[in-house]
Formats: C-alpha cells, structure tokens, sequence
C-alpha cells in the first residue's frame, strides 16, 4: 500500500512539475534572445544592415530571415558552401565546420585549417556553444533529427542562409544563386557578381559555338557506380546535365524518375553515343574507365566501342562547385572534340 | 454447496464429447466420475467450470446459473484443481498459494495478515509448510500438483472440481490429498483414475464411457466385474478387502487366466 | 488442540513477518532506485558535448524549476548555458526517463498478456506499423502539400502502429478464442506485411533524401525532445503507469494460464484485450514521438525480474524506474559518444542490452524470475 502511495505521489508531483514547467519556455524563449555577444563597436556600414532575405526550406517553403548586422561568427555546414568562402576570402569568419564531403576538392588543405566540429551532423548543443551570429547551411540540415527547425535557431537570435537545396532542384543557376546569397549577405556583392559574370561568359561562349553544330550526340550520365552498378541521375539531380546540353549533346532522360538504378539490359538498349561517368575520388577515374570500357556485357554499346568514356569528378558534376566553368568546358571537348579541340 | 448437471452436450471441433450428462452432487458430497481416457470426463468438468462452453445445458451452483453468472462470481465459491500446471514464469509456493486468494480481494485492496494466514495455513494441509519459499519451477510433479490443490483450498471454496489430481503422486500423496479433500466437508466432484480409491473415497461414482454414463451410484454397487468389462474392455475380479473391508479388484491378465 | 492452534498462529505470523521483511527489502531497493532516478537527472543535465561544470548546471536546475537561487547569482545571467541546459538537456532527459518507463512497463504488460518471457511491446505490429506510416509521411508526403503534409511524421505514424495492432488484435480472435499463440503468429504476419510495404514504398519513390530520413527514423532518437511536445508522451505514459499499478493481481494471474485465471475469477480474454489496447496507444505514442527504439521492452523486465522476482506488486514500479534510469544512461552515452555528434538512441539500446541479458542467461539460476 505504502509503495502504491509513493508511486502515485511521484507521479502527481512529476505532473504538475510538467505541467507547470511547460508553461514557463515561452517566457523564457523571449528572455534570452541572445543578440550577437560580440557587440559591434562600428556602426553599421551605410545602413546595410540590418538585411532581410528569403530562403528556402528544405520543403521547398521560403522563408524570411533577418541578419542584424555583419556576420563574424558563422558557422557553415557542408562542406561546398565552405569551399565558397575560402574562395571569396571570408574563411576567418568561420567558427565551426560540419558535414564534409568525402570526395576529392581543390581546397582540401585549406579546409583542414577550418574548426571542424564533426565531419557528420553535428548536435545543437556543440552549435550553441560556439554563440555564432549566422548558419550557413544545407538545406537538409534542418531536419527534426538534425539541427531542428530553422525558427529554432531564429529564435536564439540566429539567421540561417541555405544553399545547396535538393528539393529545389540542382541547376547552375542554383549554383550561382548559392554563390550571390553568400555576397549579398556577407556584405561582398561585388566579388560574388564579378566571380558570376565571368562564368556565365565562358558559359556562353561554348554554348553559342556549340549551337552551330548540327551533330547531335547522345549521353548517358552514370554516378555511382561501385563494383558494376551504375545509377542514372536525372535533371533535377544534377547540374551536368545542363553542361550536356548546352555542349551541343542531348542528355538522355532514362526515365522520369529523380534517380534509376540501370541495368546492363537497359544501357544496352539506350545505345549511347558518349558516356560520362562520375567519381569521388580523382586517382579512382582511371579504373572507373577501365572497368566500363572492359565491361564485356556493354562492348557492343557504341560509346564504349569507341571508347568514349568521360570521368567527371561527382561534386562537380551533380552539386555544382566553383569549377562550374571549368567542368563545362571539359564537357563540351568531349562531346565535340571537332568543334572545341582547337582552342 | 450443491451442484446440478443437466443435460449438458460439448462439441468440440465437430466431434461430440459429451452427450446429454446429467449429474448432481449434494452439499458435502464426494463424488466421482470415472472412465477410461478420452470418455469425456476432462471436458465435462470444463464446461462445468467455465473453460469450455456446452453447447447445450444448464449447470447450476448452489442457486447461481452456472453459464450465466461471471467468472469471478463463481470463482468466490468453487476452486479448482485441474492439470494445467505448465508455466513459463516462476513464482515462489507460497506467492502462488496467495493467488488463491484473487477472487476475494477488491481492485485494489492488498495482501493483509488474514490471507497470509489462510495460504499458510492451507500449504500446512498439503504437508508444504516447510516449502513456501522454494520457487515452484524446481518442485517435482507431485509437489506442484499439491500446491495447486494448496491454492484451491485457500480459495476457501464452498465446492471443488478435481481433474484427475492424484496423477505423478506417491501413494502416500495420493491418500493424503483425497484425506484432505474428503476432511475438507464441502461438494467434491472429482474425475479419477484408480477404481480401488475412487470407491473408498466417493460417496457416488458416475461411471463414463464415450460421453455418456454408463452407471452411477454407490460405488460398491456400479463397480462390478461386467460393468468394468464392458467400460475399461479388461478382465477382473471384485472382491471385499479381507484386510479393510473395501473394494477391492484384482485385474486378470491373459497369462493369469487359467 | 490449543497448542496446535497456537503453533499455527506462531507459523502464520512468522510468515506475515517473513513477508514484511521482504516487503521491507523491496521497499529498500525501490527507494534505491528512487534516488538513483533523480540522481541521474541531475547528472545527465550537466553531462554533454560542452562542458558545464556540474554545480552550475544544479544551479540552473533550480533556479529553472523553482525561482530561487542557490549560490552565485552571476552563474546564471550566462545564457547560453542556461538555453542548453533547460531548452535542450533538460527535456531530453525527461523524455528518456518517461520513454524508458513506458517501454518497460509495455513490456511487463505485454510479457503477461501474452504469457510469453519473448514477448515485447512491439509484437503487436507496431513498430512494422509505425515504420509504415512513418515512410509513407516521409516518403509520400514529402513536399507535398495538403492533407499529407498536414498531419506529419509523428502522426502517420501513431496511426500506422495502431492500425497494425488493432490488425494483430481482429486477426488473431477470428474463429474464436484469442490465444496468446494466435497473437504472436498472427504479430508476425502482420509484421511481414507492413515492412513489404514500406520496403516497396521506399524502392519505388526514389527519393535518397527521404530513404536516409526513414533510415534514421528507425533507428530511434531522441533528438526531437522540446517542451512542447514532452506533455502529451508524459501524460500517456503516466496515465498508463498509474492504471497498471493497480493491475498486479491480475497480470500475476494471466501468467498462471488461460484455465487457471478463470478458475480464478479473472476474466482474462477482457483483460488481455483492454492491456493490450491500452499499452499499443502507449507504444504508438512513444514510436511516433521518438521512432523505434529496441530491446528495452524486452530486456529490462527480465532484469527487474531476476532480481525482485515475478511478483507484478513488484515487478511494475521496479520496472518503470529501472526502465527511465537505463534510458537515460543510454542516452548520456548516446549524446556523448560522438565528439560534436550524436548517435541513434536506438543503437545504443541494443548494443547495451544484449550483452547484459546473455549474462543473465548464462547465469543458469534464470528461471524467469525464480531465486
């Protein structure tokens, strides 16, 4: 009877202390809105700040977010949107790094330097901590099981810019809107926009000189590919399908899923003219091409017969990096070596 | 307490196993039914108490419609002592004594003096006193199936059901169990297995075979040579015990027949 | 006749006092484990990726919970310590505790119902059933608007487990008796059925992001602990540890057998129906709110058991409060293992458990809760 009594009370007291404390957060959330604890002592330069952007969710929602003044202490989460401000020079900014790809970047050494927090997702906790004055982030990292949701972090007085948005849609203009999000909001519009410009002129160079081709040819975009399975990404995935395109290729749409895991059956079947397969790792592109070119099931396929077989490198190709330009060029070389070898 | 069969009828996966039994037991009678296996007994006493719905019947307890009244009502009054006893959990002899006691404790009323009592003294009855702390799991046969009947007595039932309780018991056990049940002066209905004890022991043995009865009455009187030919299909001899004066049955073998 | 009277007086008395003293045991070891849970409280508070020295985090703690303030007033003033310890610790802690109860205690329930020591609160389908509904919400419902994206994971999926065991519960009674054989077979077909689903649901939506989410999902976490979602699972899981707290006479009785509950009075098909209802609206909150988490309904019953026996007067309340404080730990570690990281509770779960019940096992004295 005695435990039976205990038990209850311990169970009315756990109530009320529930009851009562779930009460008080609100309260709380708005006690401490932390403003940057690093108080600027300059004012603000020519009322620039405080900024309202849009971004977009990981729903596809946008989202209004305000940064009040220059950001000092950012915290990125992924690893291309770091690469973006190593580039453009604002990497002392950084004071935490999360989520690294795995896969071979330029910028390896200089991302080493960066304080990393985790190479996965980090915790809110370890975020906290750091007290940063904006989240540079993935769109995928507000998640209920990750970094929550963005209005958590809006409400301790933290704005969050997102890139790198899968359910938008990866294209090139995606891309470059990463890059132009990152200038207007660092407050560096002018690096962002000269950076921009001079890709989208290199672009249309081999865009205008492409449309003079009549030939056509066919590609089939693989990535993946371990021991023999290749998956096809599909336009939505990928931004190298826009490179093909613009090239002077036709970019085969295996289907009108997002993904597809290809069998030898169907590749035979689509009979592309050029293939283009995509690694992580630069020192595995030899023995990816290798390995498909010897591929005795596909030796009647033409590409293969005629050993057009590109490895591109898979951040690249399917998130887009600073190397856009670079990456588009080496595709148009490929898919019309007669038209773009001479340069 | 009394019970009244009447005409009760089980169907079991299509086949009958009791047809039409009507039986009756007084206050503080002790009666039996016997019959070879498979006859029907088990099921009867199921349906009696209420593990097995007949199909057609009435069983009434005292003046309580059997089939009508809960569980729990009719658990206050008759205990039970049947054959299944596999468990997969363990308990203490004496926290399964105390189960005995659920049908007369409220929802939530706890364990007090009084019951520790009563399973005390009901585990005294079995000759288990000197056990109530070994867990059951590792007691023989004979032992489990007496703390079974420890908590039926502690049910402090106005009536009891036996099925078939002297089975893996020493001689010994076997004649205190039907000493206690008989000392226990409440209706006893019991299915046995030994003619010799269920004769010394029953005032009225109902005698079933395929799901009828066959005989019923004082047990001197059903137990001759040619009903237990024509019920158990062997050869004997029945005879007055020339040391005790009871029944007594001498089996006849093949190679004993001259 | 007077001296036998009196010996049994003696006899019965030495047994109640027997008893007693085992009572009093058991009353030792529950407020044992009492202290423990608070204890755990408190440390797991100040236990976490970044270092908050343990008396400040108490501090906090108090200042939080009753206004008042013990030592340093400055302490408290530092913000950021506060946010991580009341928005972000202290719920989490609180719902490791009520999630490792309510597990436990599911458990217990469902080890009686179904008279079965394998027996688990996920048997009924449920976690097959909340997986479905959370893959079809995440999978389906991803980026879509309407009535899918309405509803959300959580909610999907609590109708996803009881769908399934409301499934479990119409099968296993078709053609009569429900026999606890009947449930775990027919447990397992359905179990079958709703992981072909949302493996099917999975293979054909083709969404790698959405695959990693379901991935994640069942693997357990209690990440998603905030104070505004910890009233509803509390209330649930304290509601159901009250009701079953005064169901021990009867859960002691399930055990004995379909037949002998009945000779006993205890209308077992009614109860094993309404225990079972009431601990899968209790495991499909819990699934909903935290995804699946594994072996604790399982093992921590056989723990409790070996050591205060299968009494269910003591087996229940031993088995809440052991259930919240192993749930804690697992989740102290959890949160900790992975510098700046976390990892599945549900992970850890197993990891933790299974090595501990094959020492119980081995220990050949395991009877199932015999000494």
């Amino acid at each position: 009877m005695l435990k039976k009594i205990t038990s209850i009370l311990l169970a009315i007291i756990c109530c009320t202390a529930l009851v009562a404390c779930s009460e008080q957060p609100t309260n709380e959330k708005e006690a401490f809105n932390p403003v940057s604890t690093n108080q600027m002592n300059t004012p603000q330069q020519d009322g620039y700040y405080p900024l309202k952007f849009t971004i977009y969710d990981d729903k596809g929602n946008e989202v209004q977010q305000t940064v009040a003044e220059e950001p000092e202490r950012i915290v990125v989460i992924g690893q291309g949107l770091a690469e973006l401000m190593i580039h453009f020079g604002e990497k002392d900014r950084i004071v935490g790094l999360a989520y690294l790809d795995k896969s071979y970047s330029q910028y390896e050494e200089q991302v080493k330097q960066l304080p990393l927090l985790t190479d996965t997702w980090p915790s809110k906790e370890s975020i906290i901590a750091l007290e940063p004055d904006l989240i540079v982030a993935m769109s995928s990292t507000f998640t209920d099981e990750r970094l929550g949701d963005i209005s958590f972090w809006n409400e301790r007085g933290i704005p969050v810019l997102t890139g790198i948005n899968y359910t938008m849609g990866r294209t090139i203009n995606s891309v470059f809107d990463d890059i132009n999000n990152l200038g207007m909001v660092l407050n560096m519009k002018d690096k962002t926009d000269a950076f921009v410009e001079d890709q989208k002129t290199r672009i249309k160079v081999i865009q205008d000189k492409a449309s003079q081709s009549a030939n056509k040819p066919r590609i089939l975009l693989f990535a993946g590919g371990q021991k023999g399975t290749y998956y096809y990404y599909g336009p939505t995935l990928c931004v190298i399908d826009e490179m093909v395109e613009g090239a002077g290729g036709e970019y085969i749409k295996v289907s009108e899923d997002t993904y597809v895991e290809m069998s030898t059956e169907s590749i035979l079947s689509i009979n592309p003219d050029k293939i283009i397969i995509t690694e992580f790792q630069k020192s595995d592109s030899d023995a990816a091409k290798h390995l498909l070119l010897n591929n005795s099931s596909l030796k009647n396929v033409t590409a293969i017969k005629t050993g057009s077989v590109m490895v591109a490198d898979y951040t690249n190709a399917i998130r887009g990096s600073l190397n856009l330009a670079d990456l588009y060029e080496d595709v148009a070389e490929f898919i019309l070596p007669e038209l773009f070898r001479e340069e | 307490m009394n019970l009244k069969v009447d005409h009760v009828s089980v169907t079991l996966s299509g086949a009958d196993i009791v047809k039409d039994i009507s039986m009756k037991v007084d206050d503080k009678q002790f009666v039996g039914i016997i019959g070879p296996n498979g006859c029907g007994k088990s099921t009867l006493l199921k349906s009696i108490y209420k593990v097995i719905k007949p199909q057609k019947g009435i069983v009434f307890l005292g003046d309580k419609d059997v089939l009508k009244t809960s569980t729990r009502a009719i658990s206050k009054d008759m205990g039970v002592v049947g054959q299944f006893n596999e468990l997969s959990f363990d308990f203490t002899v004496r926290e399964m004594v105390m189960m005995g006691r659920t049908p007369h404790k409220h929802f939530m009323e706890s364990d007090n003096m009084e019951d520790y009592k009563i399973a005390a003294d009901a585990l005294e009855r079995v000759n288990l006193a000197k056990y109530a702390d070994r867990s059951y799991l590792t007691l023989s046969g004979g032992e489990k199936q007496r703390v079974i009947l420890a908590r039926a007595i502690a049910q402090e039932p106005k009536f009891l059901i036996l099925d078939e309780p002297t089975n893996h018991l020493d001689i010994k056990y076997q004649l205190q169990i039907l000493s206690v049940v008989k000392s226990l002066n409440i209706g006893v209905l019991a299915a046995l297995h030994d003619l010799t004890m269920a004769s010394v022991y029953c005032d009225i043995l109902y005698v079933v075979k395929d799901g009828q009865i066959i005989a019923s009455g004082n047990p001197k009187a059903v137990l001759t040579k040619n009903l237990i030919r024509q019920v158990f299909e062997i050869d004997c001899e029945v005879y007055p015990n020339p040391i005790t004066g009871d029944l007594a049955i001498a089996y006849l073998s093949s190679t004993n027949r001259c | 006749m007077a001296s036998i009277q009196k010996e049994e007086q003696k006899n019965a008395w030495q047994t109640f006092k027997c008893n007693l003293h085992k009572q009093s045991s058991f009353s030792i070891i529950f407020i044992i484990l009492l202290v423990a849970v608070v204890a755990t409280v408190v440390i797991s508070v100040s236990i976490g990726q970044v270092s908050i020295p343990f008396q400040q985090s108490f501090q906090i703690l108090i200042h939080q919970l009753s206004g008042c303030q013990i030592g340093d007033a400055s302490d408290l003033v530092n913000s950021m310590f506060v946010d991580i310890i009341w928005q972000i610790r202290f719920p989490r802690v609180l719902l490791a505790m009520i999630v490792g109860a309510g597990l436990a205690l599911c458990g217990v329930v469902m080890q009686a119902s179904v008279q079965n020591p394998l027996a688990d609160p996920y048997i009924l389908g449920i976690s097959s059933g909340g997986a479905l509904g959370a893959t079809f919400s995440i999978m389906l419902g991803f980026g879509a608007g309407g009535m899918l994206g309405e509803f959300g994971v959580a909610t999907w999926a609590f109708i996803g487990a009881l769908s399934a065991a409301a499934l479990v519960l119409a099968l296993a009674s078709i053609g009569g008796k429900t026999s606890s054989v009947k449930l775990v077979l027919a447990g397992t077909v359905i179990n079958a059925l709703c992981s072909a689903s949302s493996n099917f649901i999975i293979y054909f939506a083709k969404n790698s992001e959405g695959i990693r989410s379901v991935s994640f999902w069942t693997m357990g976490s209690l990440a998603s602990a905030e104070w505004d979602t910890l009233p509803l699972v509390s209330t649930v899981v304290i509601a159901a540890i009250i009701f079953f707290l005064f169901q021990s006479r009867v859960m002691n009785t399930m055990l004995m057998g379909e037949e002998t509950a009945i000779t006993l009075g205890v209308n077992l098909n009614f109860y094993r129906r309404l225990y079972m209802v009431i601990s899968s609206v209790v495991t499909g909150v819990l699934v909903s709110s935290c995804g699946i988490i594994g072996f604790v309904g399982l093992i921590i019953p056989h723990i409790v058991r070996s050591i205060v026996g299968s009494d269910h007067k003591r087996l229940v309340p031993a088995s809440i409060l052991f259930g919240g404080l192993f749930m804690m730990w697992t989740d102290i570690f959890a949160r900790t293992v992975i510098p700046n990281g976390e990892m599945p509770i549900g992970i850890v779960t197993s990891l933790f458990g299974a090595p501990v019940f094959m020492y119980i096992l081995i220990r050949k004295s395991y009877g199932f809760g015999g000494r």
